[in-house]
């Protein structure tokens, strides 16, 4: 009795995944995928048009130094859901690290700052100059370096949040234009030169979403955790404008957008409600940290806060990877293809 | 300093080896025989033997997915290389399948999953990001003091992944020119300016020359290579701008020669991909596997394509003894007088990335 019993639950497991799996629309998730990416390289977009011309006013004095900070504040905060994306566009432009040079273990953000500002005043606000140089010269980290330290500000930040503001324009384009990255997702296919299947770019944002993640766990909360005995303070991202938990934050909602309006019902086991209150968690367990990261790192009590929310999201990674991946029907196993 | 003089030692042909003489040589394993990671349904990862008939020789257990392996020119054993970004390498016993050592890249630094033993067997070098800095390396290995870790140099380029040891006793150290970093995951940093190259480096550590590709074929990494007993040395590339671009790839390097490029007519069904290449053992014809396309593209020696093959998934190829094995889905392949045999393996293995003849 117990026997078939069991037989039959496993049957009925059996057939309830391959049903899901087969259930899942891959082209409608992509194109609910692709509007929050458009939405969210819009924002980046506007968000870098109104840093620059923040630039131009802060440096001529109509703009005052806190406005300055808040449009530079906005900026950062629209990459940060983007920073999981680095395929196609943002691969392609090298923009992960002309838009966010780090981590900075050699100090190439210095260096580069250095080299820029040698350059004559009307050169180092040429977009152009900033394209030319140093990548570690040409985003937010640069920026931040020049707001918070004593280095002479203007007009370097002109020249480089214009160089930003073209590399968002040029990210729009080659992702949403005419024959851009999405309509090469749209023309999944045996002549397709990137996607062979439609699942396969359904897998390509699952692994972002999961990127993501590591990105939160591994690198950002990561990197300044080291050890009780050894923090790192100054590795924490964005430590001199104490941004870092904003960042995550920023970062954790991109995630939540993409696969909440993005995936949709094609994620329900364990159920989008479920995914979403793991997430609205998370960012409790951010607010609990109550101080900035590079400072909460070196304090025992803390430090086990900080702690405490890398573990949640390294739950709700393990959630993915046991369950929700295969709900999706996206092979999470090995493949030949995968290449190297 | 200290590095030269370690290497110089190699060159002057001393040290080849007191556990030669305790360590089983190639000649007492059963020939021929092939290894290749491989991997499992349920996500294990080993290192496989494999025999020319598809029998498994012995599957040894690793902690994550390999790549490529490199073996000894006299002792029966190889050294396998975990798959970028790895951090680990393991040296067999390739008699029995044991484990003889485990080698942990330093602080900074990890493999890219290939190496190649110095002529004399003393030294292994091995392809390594120095990511922080950011630069290529070859790390250096003295197989004669159970592969202490005895110094390094630079490799030429960024992104070094496979090296040679060609005929003459130099090595060719293909650089792919792609930056990356572990905290990026496998993401690709620096398309946009990557320079791919093709460097030949002394066992002494100095870079004698390297071949850049130029113009827009800076983007089409150099990735892995094979040679002949010229010493030219023909690369498989990855092309890694604009995906609608249509790229050629496979590349040739002569000494003192501009690299060649080859074209084959069915380059676009690779999927700007190619895998792994070998030279046939009688040099007539040289393989390149599509693992992304699922086919195989043939050349002569002059770099002219003289066939394709489909085969689904095929990832290493090597020299067999009159012709080339092929990994593929659910199997190997077997090339020989222009005719292609398939042959099963049991147990449900995906191969991972290359396929190294040892014996």
């Amino acid at each position: 009795m117990m026997k078939r019993f069991a037989v039959a639950i496993l049957a009925a497991c059996l057939l309830a995944t391959s049903a899901s799996a087969q259930e899942t629309d891959h082209g409608a998730l992509r194109e609910r995928a692709l509007k929050v990416l458009e939405a969210q390289f819009s924002v980046f977009r506007d968000a870098t048009k109104v840093l620059q011309t923040a630039s131009t006013d802060y440096c001529d004095g109509s703009l005052s130094r806190d406005e300055y900070l808040v449009a530079f504040k906005d900026t950062w905060l629209a990459w940060a859901p983007l920073d999981s994306y680095q395929f196609g566009p943002i691969e392609q432009s090298g923009a992960v690290l002309s838009i966010n040079f780090w981590p900075d273990k050699k100090g190439f953000v210095g260096r580069g700052l250095r080299n820029l500002l040698s350059l004559p005043p009307e050169r180092q606000s040429d977009p152009q100059t900033v394209a030319a140089g140093s990548a570690a010269a040409q985003g937010f980290p640069a920026i931040e370096m020049l707001m918070f330290t004593d280095i002479k500000e203007c007009p370097a930040i002109v020249g480089i949040s214009g160089h930003m503001n073209a590399v968002a324009e040029q990210l729009l384009l080659d992702w949403f234009d005419e024959g851009g990255w999405a309509d090469l997702a749209r023309n999944a296919g045996p002549d397709n030169p990137v996607y062979l299947t439609e699942v396969e770019f359904t897998k390509v944002l699952y692994t972002a979403i999961d990127f993501g993640l590591t990105r939160i766990a591994d690198t950002r909360l990561g990197r300044p955790l080291g050890s009780f005995d050894r923090p790192f303070p100054k590795r924490a991202e964005a430590w001199r404008s104490g941004l870092s938990l904003d960042i995550i934050h920023a970062q954790l909602d991109g995630i939540e957008t993409l696969l909440h309006r993005g995936f949709g019902p094609a994620v329900f086991n364990p159920s989008m409600s479920w995914v979403r209150k793991v997430i609205a968690d998370t960012h409790k367990r951010i607010d609990l940290i109550a101080a900035p990261l590079d400072q909460a790192v070196q304090q025992p009590q803390m430090r086990i806060r900080v702690e405490a929310a890398q573990t949640k999201v390294r739950y709700l990674q393990l959630q993915f990877d046991e369950d929700i991946g295969p709900g999706l029907g996206v092979e999470t196993g090995f493949s030949a293809a995968d290449g190297d | 300093m200290r590095r030269r003089r370690f290497l110089m030692a190699a060159g002057a042909g001393l040290g080849s080896g007191l556990a030669a003489t305790l360590s089983p040589v190639w000649a007492d394993i059963n020939a021929p025989m092939f290894i290749t990671a491989g991997n499992r349904p349920d996500n294990s990862t080993w290192l496989i033997g494999l025999s020319l008939t598809g029998e498994v020789c012995f599957s040894f257990p690793i902690p994550g997915r390999g790549h490529a392996a490199a073996s000894h020119p006299e002792r029966a054993e190889a050294v396998a290389f975990a798959r970028r970004p790895g951090r680990f390498a393991m040296v067999l016993d390739c008699a029995n399948g044991q484990e003889i050592r485990r080698l942990e890249a330093p602080a900074g630094r990890h493999f890219y999953g290939h190496g190649a033993f110095t002529a004399d067997g003393q030294y292994l070098l091995t392809t390594e990001n120095a990511y922080d800095i950011p630069d290529g390396r070859c790390g250096v290995w003295d197989a004669s003091r159970g592969y202490a870790r005895v110094g390094e140099f630079a490799s030429g380029g960024i992104g070094p992944h496979e090296i040679l040891r060609l005929p003459n006793g130099t090595f060719a150290v293909a650089n792919g020119g792609i930056q990356t970093h572990p905290d990026f995951a496998r993401a690709k940093l620096n398309l946009p300016t990557m320079q791919t190259s093709l460097s030949i480096v002394s066992q002494t550590g100095e870079v004698l020359s390297t071949s850049p590709l130029t113009g827009d074929m800076r983007q089409n990494s150099v990735r892995h290579i094979d040679a002949d007993q010229k010493g030219r040395v023909i690369a498989a590339l990855q092309w890694q701008g604009s995906p609608t671009v249509a790229a050629p790839l496979v590349a040739s390097f002569s000494p003192s020669t501009a690299p060649e490029l080859s074209y084959h007519p069915k380059d676009a069904g690779m999927k700007h991909y190619a895998g792994s290449i070998a030279i046939s053992p009688d040099g007539s014809e040289f393989a390149v596997t599509g693992p992304k396309g699922n086919q195989v593209l043939f050349f002569d020696a002059g770099g002219h394509p003289t066939g394709q093959e489909i085969l689904d998934q095929p990832s290493g190829v090597a020299k067999a003894s009159d012709g080339l094995l092929i990994t593929c889905k659910g199997g190997i392949a077997l090339r020989s007088q222009g005719a292609l045999e398939r042959i099963p393996v049991t147990d449900d293995w995906t191969w991972d990335n290359h396929l190294v003849r040892v014996a």
